[in-house]
This record gives structure tokens, sequence and C-alpha cells, in this order.
């Protein structure tokens, strides 16, 4: 046992390291002289305080952390004093026998052979990646199983557990192991559960049903100290009368069955709820199955709820909301009919409509949104208007947006399409100061599209700044530019870049910079076509 | 004069406080700026920053980054409410914060911890500590010493013997 790390550790160290090890190891007093000679030997780590080090440990997975024992004295038990627990099947890296191998096939890949080299290199890559999960698999498992172990083994240690991360493919094997992990969780004082687990890896599934996670931990006065859960295609199934979750402040369920008592349950229990996600839920029983049951209702005016998020659950096609300190509401997928009652707090909006054959969405936006949300300071929309089967003409201006300073438009459009109508939104937000707007063309149309709208002659007296991005110096575009700057005397810069925002699902959003740079031909284009319509004297900026 | 120039303001209207350290370099920025320490900002609420915060634990070149990076976050906190506006600061402060990190010789980065530490900037120490743990990951028990030159003071035997009472953590 003693040889094997000692074996290894020549294999894992440069030859020079490995004979500094062995000098060190023939004479103690090498150590000492080292630490005269050079800063560079001195070992500074194990200068910081042990909370430090905690803190530092608590950024690593569970077995990184527990293998730190071995370093020194100093580091032998550091570790049973982090506060986390995470242990995820895709964090482990390959390690030893596994990425020499791998790293003796990716020689193979440059490597002229009689076979085409286009299929070895698929060959290899499938089994690499098959290497590699059951590289993980058996880590994996090894290491719960083993954590376990000692865990339940009489271990005098009972630090405070603030988090749990855990991070896997799902198999029938680990349910009892997932349980207990979590009941110790539990009882050590858990404040945050993340159970992302996968029900299926690489087209297939390896276990027989999704997890469910062990609500009889948490009711009954238990568990209260869960602060926030955060769980992936497991099932929740909530009784009717729950009494549980009491503490809970975020909440985010995803790819999980869900329904309407199930919703109403949770909001009836978690008085203390501030945030709540949703992201691809689909109906758990009949309650979802009929149409017009589909509805989501949240509305209570003892509700501290700040944030919801909804992302592309498809079957709701109602929602229902009264939470009177909501400040932040965004929601993806098909358009849906709102009934908002009393939310007096909201300021911010995202809206990412996915289907919009029939104009629904456009007519909203253009239409009830600002009845709905009439206090938004920033709001942003990504809808489409090329598939609309008929243009759409909207009957006149919406109730205004009283305290909007911030908006942005993502529209799919049609290279053709007038884009005028985007001034309404303008008209009706008169403390507007940054307008940003993104044009996504498609070429293909099979209907008559577009929204339709002539312009007042209105005037803007707040916008400072307006944002063009995926410029590409279309008809429609220019025009709209044009527009602006005429009807905005305060409009200090325009500017017109030519990468894209990217809107990922969690809403992070990111300009990507495009990879040409504007050349001063299409500079001067641009600017000369404006020319006209800039008296005001506004700054034209390009970026890339 | 250090009471004269703490009570100096800023075009911005932002009172200035003056930070002093270990070896006496002075560091003039606003109470925006330094209000990310939640020493310094519970100094600011106790009204004691006068004659400057004397920093006796923080090096001047240590300090000198401290400050880079407050003057670089000072904007955070206003603009985390909207998310559009943010997004493409939130570009160049993540690039800034890589290449902070990425170039510090190992002592350095461990004075920044602690600094980051004693002066209480969260979101300091959380990137310096995250740091130090990507380098730990993916590594073994070997590379780790080798990395951070810790010195291995057990014997062989007791070696093994952790090596078997935790033998989840090293398999492989």
């Amino acid at each position: 046992m003693a040889a094997l790390p000692r074996r290894k550790r020549k294999r894992g160290l440069g030859k020079a390291a490995g004979a500094r090890k062995r000098a060190r190891e023939q004479h103690p007093g090498v150590a000492k002289l080292r630490k005269q000679h050079g800063s560079t030997f001195e070992d500074r780590i194990s200068e910081l305080p042990d909370d430090l080090l905690i803190t530092i440990l608590g950024h690593l997975d569970t077995r990184s952390s527990a293998a730190t024992s071995v370093l020194s004295r100093r580091w032998q038990h550091l570790w049973k004093s982090v506060p986390k627990l995470r242990f995820s099947q895709h964090d482990i890296v390959p390690q030893t026998e596994l990425s020499r191998f791998l790293r003796a096939h990716e020689y193979v890949f440059f490597k002229p052979s009689l076979c085409s080299w286009k299929r070895r290199v698929r060959v290899n890559l499938d089994r690499r990646i098959r290497l590699t999960d059951m590289y993980r698999t058996r880590i994996f498992s090894s290491s719960l199983t083993g954590f376990l172990h000692k865990s339940n083994a009489g271990d005098k240690n009972n630090t405070k557990i603030s988090s749990l991360f855990l991070s896997c493919t799902m198999e029938d094997r680990y349910v009892n192991l997932v349980d207990k992990l979590v009941s110790i969780a539990v009882c050590r004082g858990v404040e945050d559960l993340n159970l992302t687990t996968s029900f299926y890896y690489d087209g297939q599934r390896r276990s027989t049903t999704l997890y469910e996670f062990p609500l009889s931990l948490f009711t009954d006065g238990k568990g209260l100290s869960l602060t926030e859960l955060k769980l992936c295609e497991c099932t929740l199934n909530i009784p009717i009368g729950l009494d549980g979750f009491k503490s809970l402040v975020k909440l985010s369920l995803t790819r999980m069955p869900i329904s309407e008592d199930m919703i109403h349950t949770l909001f009836e229990n978690c008085l203390k709820l501030e945030c709540f996600h949703l992201n691809h839920c689909w109906g758990a029983n009949h309650l979802f199955a009929g149409p017009g049951a589909n509805h989501l209702k949240i509305a209570s005016h003892d509700l501290q709820l700040r944030d919801i998020m909804i992302n592309s659950c498809e079957q709701i096609t109602h929602m229902e909301l009264v939470a009177p300190k909501l400040h932040q509401f965004r929601y993806r997928g098909p358009s849906i009919s709102m009934m908002l009652g009393s939310v007096p707090s909201i300021e911010h909006a995202c809206l990412h409509y996915e289907d919009s054959r029939d104009g629904e969405s456009v007519k909203y936006i253009l239409g009830k949104l600002s009845q709905d949300f009439p206090l938004l300071t920033s709001l942003s929309i990504d809808f489409d208007t090329y598939e609309l089967k008929n243009p759409v003409i909207p009957g006149g201006l919406p109730t205004a947006f009283k305290n909007l300073r911030s908006l942005m438009l993502r529209v799919t459009m049609h290279s053709n399409d007038d884009l005028a109508w985007a001034t309404m939104l303008l008209e009706v937000a008169p403390a507007l100061e940054s307008f940003q707007i993104e044009l996504i063309s498609n070429k293909k149309r099979e209907h008559p599209g577009g929204v339709l709208w002539e312009p007042s002659d209105f005037e803007h007296h707040r916008l400072r700044q307006v944002k063009f991005y995926r410029f590409r110096m279309r008809q429609g575009d220019v025009a709209l530019a044009g527009l602006l700057l005429a009807r905005a005397p305060l409009l200090q810069t325009m500017s017109f870049f030519r990468g894209f925002v990217h809107n990922p699902p969690n809403w992070i959003t990111q300009y990507v910079e495009a990879y040409h740079d504007w050349s001063t031909g299409q500079q001067s284009a641009i600017t000369r076509r404006l020319e006209a319509c800039n008296t005001f004297g506004a700054r034209l900026e390009f970026r890339s | 004069m250090a009471a004269a120039a703490a009570e100096a303001t800023t075009d911005g209207g932002g009172k200035m406080i003056i930070l002093i350290s270990a070896d006496g370099k002075r560091f003039e920025v606003t109470e925006a700026v330094a209000s990310q320490s939640q020493l310094i900002s519970n100094m600011i609420e106790d009204d004691c920053t006068e004659n400057g915060v004397r920093l006796p634990n923080v090096d001047g070149d240590i300090l000198t980054m401290v400050v880079d990076y407050c003057n670089m976050h000072a904007g955070d906190a206003a603009a985390a409410g909207d998310t559009m506006k943010a997004s493409s600061t939130e570009e160049e402060l993540k690039k800034f914060d890589a290449e902070l990190v990425q170039a510090l010789e190992n002592p350095v980065l461990f004075k920044l911890i602690l600094a980051a530490n004693f002066l209480n900037i969260k979101s300091l120490l959380d990137m310096t500590c995250q740091r130090v743990a990507d380098m730990m990951s993916g590594k073994t028990p070997e590379q780790m010493r080798e990395t951070f030159s810790i010195e291995n003071d057990f014997t062989p035997e007791e070696e093994a013997a952790i090596r078997q009472e935790n033998a989840w953590a090293f398999d492989d």
C-alpha cells in the first residue's frame, strides 16, 4: 500500500521534481535549506488561517476536498469542517490511466492511417465519450458510497452543512444513497439544496422512474433550515394539506411534472417564498390534460414573492397573478392569457414569445401589455412578426408606460418589413431614456405578415441613447433610425452594432461581437443616408 | 493634510476616503468604491474615517490591486437591477477579473486572499478562493503538493493509513 503512492508520485511529477523529492526523503535537512533560499519554495498556502483554507475547500467538490487530507498534517482534518457537500458526476476529471489512454488516442487522431481518418476520429471520439462516462459513473458511485459509509460509521464530526449540491445521471441504485445524503444534510441544518439529476444520458435512461424527492424529511416541523431548493428531473409529490417548506425563500423546478394543486399548496405553505422559477415543466396529471385547465394561479395578498420566471412550460395557457411585492417577471413560451390582479411593485419584465403565428402575442405587446404592467421601469421583449398569417393592424395607441426608462426589443421579421410600428412603443413611453433594438431578419415568408402602423408626428423628450444590434442597413432599419433621429431632440448617441445579443434561457444576456468590423465605406454610407434626418446632431457610433 | 484631503469631495459629490497601507502608501478613493469593503463600510457608518483608514495588514502593492478591483466594480451594485444595461460592461468586468487573478504568483494570490478577508470584500474573496480551488481541482495530492510547495510531513505509513481511511477519495 505504501509503495503504490510513491510509484504514482514519480509518474505524476516531472523528472527534476521527482529527483528533488527523492533528495528530500534522503536528507531531512534539505527542506530547511530550501526555505532559506528562494521564497518560491515556501509553503505559503498552509500559512493561511483555517477558515480561509476551509473557504477554499468549499469551492471544490467533496471528493477532491477529502483528498487534501493526505497533503500534510495541517490539512488532514480541514476538509471535514467544510460546510458544503458537492457530488457531481459531470465535474469528475479523468486522471491517470484514463487520461493516459485518452492522450494516446489523441495522438492517433492525427496519424495518417489506412482507414479514413474521419471514421477513425469518430470511433475514437465515441470511445472517448463512453470511457469518460464509465469512469465518471464509477468514481461518482464509489465516492458517494464511500462518503455515506463514513458518515454512517459514528463519525463524530457534526459540522453544519449549509449547502448540498448533487448532479448525476440517475440510476436505480442511487435512490437510497441520495435519500440518505439528503437526510444527513437535513440533520446538519442544510439551507441550500440543489439536486440536478438527469433521467437520460446520451439518449438512454438508466433508471426506471424519476427520482422522487424525499418530501417526508421536510414535513411536520423537520428541515426548517431549508431556504433554497433547486430540483431538476425529479418528482415532488406534494399532497394537499402539506405542512412543510415553511422557510423556503427560493424554489426552482426544472423539467419536472407540476400540477395546479401542487402550485396552490406550495404557495399556501411557503409564505416566505421570494423567488419562484419553473423551467420546462409539464402537467403531472389529469388537471393539466383537458383544455382550459392549464391554469397557473399564484394569487395571495400575503405573498412575499419578488421574482417569477416561467420558462418554456408549454401547457400553461392562463396565468393569474396577485403578488403585492413582485419586482421582476420573466416569461418565455407561447403567448398566454394573463390575469393580473395586484402587482404594484413590478419594475422589470422580460417577455419572450416563441409562437406567434396567430398574432396573439404581437397584439398583446402592442395592446394590453402596458395595461397589465403600467409601472415597469425596464422591459425586454422578444417576438417575431414574420410568421404572422395576416398583418396586424393595431387599433390605436395603448395606455402609457409611465415609468419605463429602458426598453429592449428583439424582433424576428421579414427583411422587407416596415419598422415604423416600433415608434409606437416610444410614443407610449414618455420617460424612456434608453432604447435598444435587435433586428433578426428571416427571408422565408409564406404569409403576408408584418405590423401596419403609421407613426404620428410625436416628439420624444427623454430619449438619450439608441442602440441597434445586428444592424444590416436594410431599408426598414435605416428608415427607423432616421425616424428616431428626427423625433428625439435630446438624443445623444445612436450606436450601430454589427454583433448580436445572445439571449440564453437563463436570461443573462451577453453581447457577442461580430467577426467583421464596419468598413469606412459602410460607415459613411449610413452616415450619409441619415444625414438629412439628424437635424439635432446626435452622435453616430459604429461598433463591431 | 490627510484630514483636509479626507474631507475633499469629487465632482460626483461622493466623499473621498484615504486608505493607508502597512508601508505608508496612500490611496484616495470615493466612499462608494471603499464601501465595497464591509470593514470600511462599517467604519464610514461609525464616522471614523476622518484621518484616513490605516490598514496595517495590507501591503501597498496588494492594496493597489484591491483598489483597482474596487474601482472596477464600483458601478456593479447600481447596474445590477437592469439586466440589459449591465450586459456589455459585465463582459469587461469578467475579463478584468480573469486577468487580475490569472497573472498572480502564488504568494501574491495568498496575500490578496488575506487582504480580501481582512477588508471583508466578499466578491474578491470568492474570486481568489475560486482561483486557488481551480488550481487544486483535477490534481492528485502529489501534484497539489508540487503546485503549492506543501511539505509532506507524514511518514509513508501514516499517509497510507489516511488513504485507507478515505479510500473513496483516492481510488481511480
